[in-house]
């Protein structure tokens, strides 16, 4: 596949894991700029405009939350791709929900991780298998039974005011795509599956991505604060 | 008060005459604390010996001289024995039924003595000395609570607290009692008064001359506890990572195998991730989450193919949930076994009606009906295992296009 070259910045402060990072990326990802902290990474990405940047959830100081709002004022086109070691559900739903596209695991391929940046780049959402899993608890739905516990989980939430209830909710579409994504399918794969383009399933993580990050569903930070990455 | 003649009833602390029997000298100066080894009191005139090099006779003479003078020997002895750090907890002890005799003989003596003199006007009169010595005292036991003892160590700390509550109260109301009775003493104070000065000149030099060395060594010792701690810490954290990660860094050195040398740094890093965090070390896990974990890195240690585990919710372990990791392990096992992959990914749900798993492979898959007969494992300990417990297994495969088994297990919780 013909990719176009992608401007990146890494903000990590751990340096030998940048380098890492830099040497598994190869060609069609062009890093122009590392940051070990929210303080040298904001002015940083401002004054380079990437296309996109590898954001580390845990920085010295502060959560890489703090970076996305910091930047998107000036930058809105830069798109944020989140990782991180094994953390609390709660910084990871919080980068989400500062504006971050995505989220992966450090210990993704790099491969996947290269497919990931490109994802991001396009204005795609990326989750890692556990973020689809998290997402689906938290919205409530069980898979296949979603019409019962997805009733009592918007009955649940009615005082939480969300100026859209369908934000509070999955649809059927978008569970099915989540629990492939959970156990382990690639977008293609689960196209394959569910007899849908690529492009629907993009879309689809999409939408499940705008909910994550506008819903004011009171039970994802209680969801988030309870659950460690396992 | 000079001219007062000697032995008071702080002869015995000086232990003036005392044939101290380990008395030996030191062979070279140690920090100011009490002594365990030549007390006859308290160990202050050991201790005090000991750090200047010299004969403890020695230092008891001269608190025997200091007492004669006023009976001031008797107050600063009372002050260094509360103000003195006490020996270290392991040093050699004095056995207390060979100092007993000598402290009864010495305190028979002084109190004869001390009457003695009081009677023939010698003396400072008892009504000044008896205020004067509670003052002191008190004041003392204030002091040395209100200064961090260096030589607590850490188990104690509890127990020291009540300690220093009990010292300052029994200070106040000694400093109290001293004071009151000094009120009561009116127009004849006058004698105290000068005796006063002079005691307490007397206390400014012993404090000039005591008091750096008893700061330095607190702050030494404290330095030192301190340190050791930190010593401790350390060496806790470097044995435990030497023993893990220091092990694996150098085996995976060694191994030009570039799988082999990932599957070590994911054993290593789920371990260390276990010790850090406070994983589920010791004993069986008591949740289906760690029980399942348990099974995914047992898998994984045996076949050295990665298990790439994701589940969100936990609940508790029962039966059923035990059948159903037993059964998750065993297809894994078979994905690991068969599939002839690297990696395989497990995902576990638990809602309120139902667990499930999932283990999907990207593997050769295979064709059930074509080996279905030899395949053991996925019928008896999969299907049958589930099929018992009122749950149910999916398989799903085809040649070259990988494994998903799949399952589900209703739960009876609300």
């Amino acid at each position: 596949m013909n990719r176009p070259l992608r401007r990146v910045v890494l903000v990590d402060d751990h340096e030998i894991f940048r380098a890492g990072l830099k040497a598994g990326l190869g060609p069609t990802v062009e890093v122009v700029g590392e940051a070990g902290t929210v303080e040298a990474a904001v002015p940083l990405i401002r004054s380079l405009d990437p296309d996109v940047v590898v954001l580390d959830v845990h920085l010295p100081d502060g959560g890489g939350q703090a970076v996305v709002p910091a930047v998107h004022a000036e930058r809105p086109g830069v798109r944020f791709l989140a990782l991180s070691v094994s953390d609390a559900a709660e910084d990871v739903v919080a980068v989400i929900r500062a504006g971050a596209r995505g989220y992966v695991t450090k210990s993704i391929a790099p491969e996947e991780l290269l497919d990931a940046i490109h994802r991001v780049a396009d204005g795609d959402a990326v989750f890692s298998p556990w973020l689809a899993g998290f997402v689906l608890d938290a919205f409530g739905g069980a898979g296949g039974t979603g019409a019962t516990s997805g009733a009592s989980g918007g009955a649940a939430t009615a005082g939480s005011s969300s100026p859209d209830p369908e934000l509070d909710q999955l649809t059927a579409r978008e569970q099915d795509v989540l629990l492939l994504i959970a156990r382990g399918y690639m977008y293609k794969e689960i196209a394959a599956r569910l007899h849908i383009s690529v492009k629907t399933v993009e879309s689809h993580v999409s939408n499940v991505l705008r909910k994550l990050q506008l819903s004011n569903r009171a039970e994802l930070t209680r969801w988030a604060a309870q659950r460690r990455m396992i | 008060m000079a001219e007062r003649p000697p032995h008071e009833p702080t002869a015995p602390t000086a232990g003036g005459g005392a044939p101290a029997p380990a008395e030996r000298l030191a062979p070279h100066r140690r920090p100011l604390v009490r002594s365990a080894d030549q007390r006859v009191f308290f160990g202050v005139c050991g201790g005090i010996g000991s750090a200047l090099g010299v004969d403890p006779v020695l230092v008891r003479l001269a608190f025997a001289v200091a007492t004669a003078a006023g009976g001031i020997g008797v107050a600063v002895y009372l002050a260094a024995a509360l103000l003195l750090p006490a020996p270290p907890p392991g040093a050699p002890r004095r056995r207390y039924r060979d100092r007993v005799q000598e402290a009864a003989g010495l305190g028979l003596l002084l109190a004869v003595g001390g009457a003695i003199l009081s009677a023939t006007g010698i003396l400072l009169p008892l009504d000044v000395l008896g205020p004067g010595g509670l003052l002191l005292v008190g004041l003392a036991l204030i002091w040395r609570q209100a200064s961090p003892d260096a030589t607590i160590s850490l188990p104690e700390l509890a127990r020291a607290d009540q300690r220093d509550t009990a010292r300052t109260l029994i200070g106040l109301l000694l400093v109290g009692g001293g004071a009151l009775l000094f009120l009561r003493l009116g127009t004849s104070a006058t004698a105290f008064v000068s005796a006063a000065i002079a005691a307490s000149i007397a206390a400014a030099g012993i404090g000039l001359l005591v008091g750096p060395r008893l700061r330095r060594a607190r702050v030494e010792a404290e330095a030192e506890r301190g340190e050791r701690i930190r010593t401790e810490e350390r060496a806790l954290v470097a044995a435990r990572l030497h023993d893990s990660v220091l092990q694996t860094l150098a085996l995976i050195q060694r191994t030009s195998d570039a799988r082999q040398a990932q599957l070590l740094a994911r054993r290593q890093e789920r371990e260390l991730r276990a010790w850090l965090y406070g994983g589920e070390q010791a004993g069986a896990p008591e949740t289906f989450a760690a029980a399942l974990r348990h099974a995914a890195d047992a898998v994984e240690a045996d076949y050295g193919v990665g298990v790439s585990l994701v589940q969100t919710r936990d609940a508790p372990l029962d039966a059923d949930l035990e059948a159903l990791v037993a059964a998750a392990r065993e297809a894994i096992t078979n994905a690991a076994k068969h599939a002839g992959v690297e990696e395989v990914s497990v995902l576990a749900r638990v809602t309120d009606g139902e667990a499930s798993v999932f283990v999907r492979d990207r593997g050769r898959g295979f064709d059930r009906a074509a080996v279905a007969a030899d395949r053991r494992g996925l019928r008896e300990s999969v299907e049958g295992r589930m099929a018992r417990h009122g749950g149910r297994a999916t398989i799903e495969s085809a040649p070259g296009e990988g494994t998903e088994v799949e399952l589900t297990l209703p739960r009876k919780t609300t």
